[in-house]
């Protein structure tokens, strides 16, 4: 991730990070929880709003007092990054977020399906592994956190694809347990990666990948695979010489 | 000091001298030094789980290691286990934030096993030094059936097969057909069934002009193959013996009756 022109960085995958020039700064939970808010729902919001979803459990008054707190305990030098103006608040222009990187890496997978080599490498495997501030229970995390999980599933879903066609298929594979273990009862994503084993030429890990699904499926959910899924690996064995 | 944040970052794996070993290949252990030490079950599965998943906040550890508890009841479960660490593996496990980390004086074998692998997949041309851990070592936990294990034992799994194969491939790119037949046959011992590894062994006998050794590796796979799950080597295989296929088959029928010879090709 590169350092933008205002020299501010925000991550906010696999954890809350604020650094300043390259240089982390340690900041507390509530001016935490406001610039991750600011990062995440990107517009200017009218500030009595921000405060009464990051503190949806006082008086409005109360609220507002905390959101005020919240940006005076910033240190000094991170200031700049919240603008207000007219009873709004927003994000300063020019951060770097790791997670508007990692939602354009996975849009380029999706609609391009021709997008650069690099968005098929292992670097690209671990931005679409990282989850949205896994830490953090709070309403408006939660169905973002989700709708980026959705996002980064598909695409690791599409690059597992995008490497089979290729025959690399040990990257492949590699994606495909990334989305299996981001979401291990999805179908779809075992689908990719069966069909990467089966276009290696390896039946048999095929039908492993399979039975582990229909497992799992089977303890969790009570449910067995589609049928789509089961004569996709039940066919692979029709082969003969 | 400044780098004290960065080694709280996911992956940092430092692994100093005079720290812990932990292991989590064929079975769970945990070393300080040279001593063993003792660690219960509910410890084991937070230092499993640490070291599978990277830092991990609060919520996700309870929610993952005590699925069916009540929170109160699961956080105690963890206070129980971290307590127990503490006593006997000061440091080892250290708090962030409301995250858990590894501490960076834990060398993890399933760690140095994967960075080994995935730089032989990485890289286009290395053999690194450290390529023995792909041979020796075995399943990660085999004897633990939670989700958060079984999926990652596979993928473990599936990467070691990957980089051997690749390994075999490298060296015999270079005409060290020995070592490349080694790190076939390893994968074929990890995974039997797979053709990607029989393909190799019968390249790498045909290589050293051993027609008889590839014909009867691929007999053997193909029967192994027709018993455990009823199919046929792929056409790519069997064409890769087929001028030998047919002189045995055409020395078979010439042969004296009842020699036994089994045919080759129906």
């Amino acid at each position: 991730m590169t350092v933008s022109a205002s020299g501010f960085q925000v991550r906010i995958l696999n954890g809350f990070e604020l650094s300043v020039m390259g240089r982390v700064v340690l900041i507390k939970a509530g001016p935490q929880r406001l610039i991750a808010f600011l990062t995440l729902y990107g517009r200017p919001h009218p500030r009595s709003y921000v405060a009464g979803i990051l503190w949806p459990n006082v008086a409005s008054d109360r609220a507002n007092a905390n959101l005020r707190a919240s940006i005076w305990r910033l240190p000094a030098q991170c200031r700049p990054l919240i603008k207000l103006a007219d009873g709004y608040i927003r994000l300063a222009d020019g951060v770097t977020v790791d997670y508007l990187d990692a939602k354009a890496l996975a849009h380029r997978l999706l609609d391009d399906p021709e997008s650069r080599d690099a968005d098929l490498s292992r670097g690209a495997r671990l931005e679409l592994s990282s989850e949205l501030l896994p830490a953090c229970y709070d309403e408006w995390v939660l169905i973002e956190r989700e709708r980026f999980r959705q996002l980064r599933v598909h695409a690791l879903e599409v690059q597992c694809e995008r490497l089979t066609r290729v025959g690399r298929y040990a990257e492949a594979i590699d994606a495909g347990f990334a989305a299996v273990c981001a979401e291990p009862l999805r179908e779809s994503s075992h689908r990719v990666l069966i069909s990467a084993h089966l276009a290696e030429g390896n039946t048999s890990e095929a039908r492993r990948q399979y039975a582990l699904f229909r497992q799992v499926l089977g303890n969790e959910l009570g449910i067995e695979p589609s049928d789509d899924l089961r004569d996709l690996t039940a066919h692979a064995c029709d082969r003969h010489p | 000091m400044p780098g004290d944040l960065q080694s709280t970052r996911p992956y940092a794996r430092a692994g100093q001298r005079g720290g812990f070993q932990l292991r989590l290949l064929d079975s769970f252990s945990l070393r300080h030094v040279d001593a063993q030490i003792t660690v219960p079950t509910g410890p084991q599965r937070l230092l499993a789980f640490l070291a599978i998943h990277g830092p991990a906040p609060r919520p996700v550890i309870l929610g993952t290691l005590w699925p069916n508890a009540r929170e109160p009841r699961a956080r105690g479960s963890l206070r129980t286990a971290m307590w127990r660490l503490h006593r006997d593996a000061p440091r080892l496990i250290r708090p962030v934030d409301d995250a858990l980390i590894l501490g960076p004086d834990v060398l993890v074998d399933l760690h140095s096993i994967t960075d080994s692998a995935q730089s032989i997949l990485q890289n286009s041309s290395e053999i690194p030094d450290d390529r023995w851990q792909l041979f020796a070592a075995g399943e990660l936990l085999p004897d633990w059936r939670d989700d958060w294990v079984i999926f990652e034992r596979e993928r473990l799994r599936q990467l070691r097969l990957h980089a051997l194969d690749v390994l075999a491939e490298r060296f015999a790119a270079q005409g060290r057909y020995m070592d490349a037949l080694e790190a076939a046959l390893e994968s074929a011992r990890i995974g039997p069934l797979r053709e990607t590894a029989t393909r190799m062994i019968i390249a790498m006998h045909l290589a050293g002009d051993n027609v008889a050794e590839a014909v009867r590796h691929y007999e053997f796979f193909r029967d192994l193959l027709g018993a455990e799950l009823g199919i046929e080597p792929s056409r790519q295989l069997t064409a890769m013996l087929s001028p030998w296929l047919r002189t045995l088959v055409t020395a078979d029928l010439s042969a004296p009756a009842g020699s036994g010879r089994r045919l080759l090709v129906r």
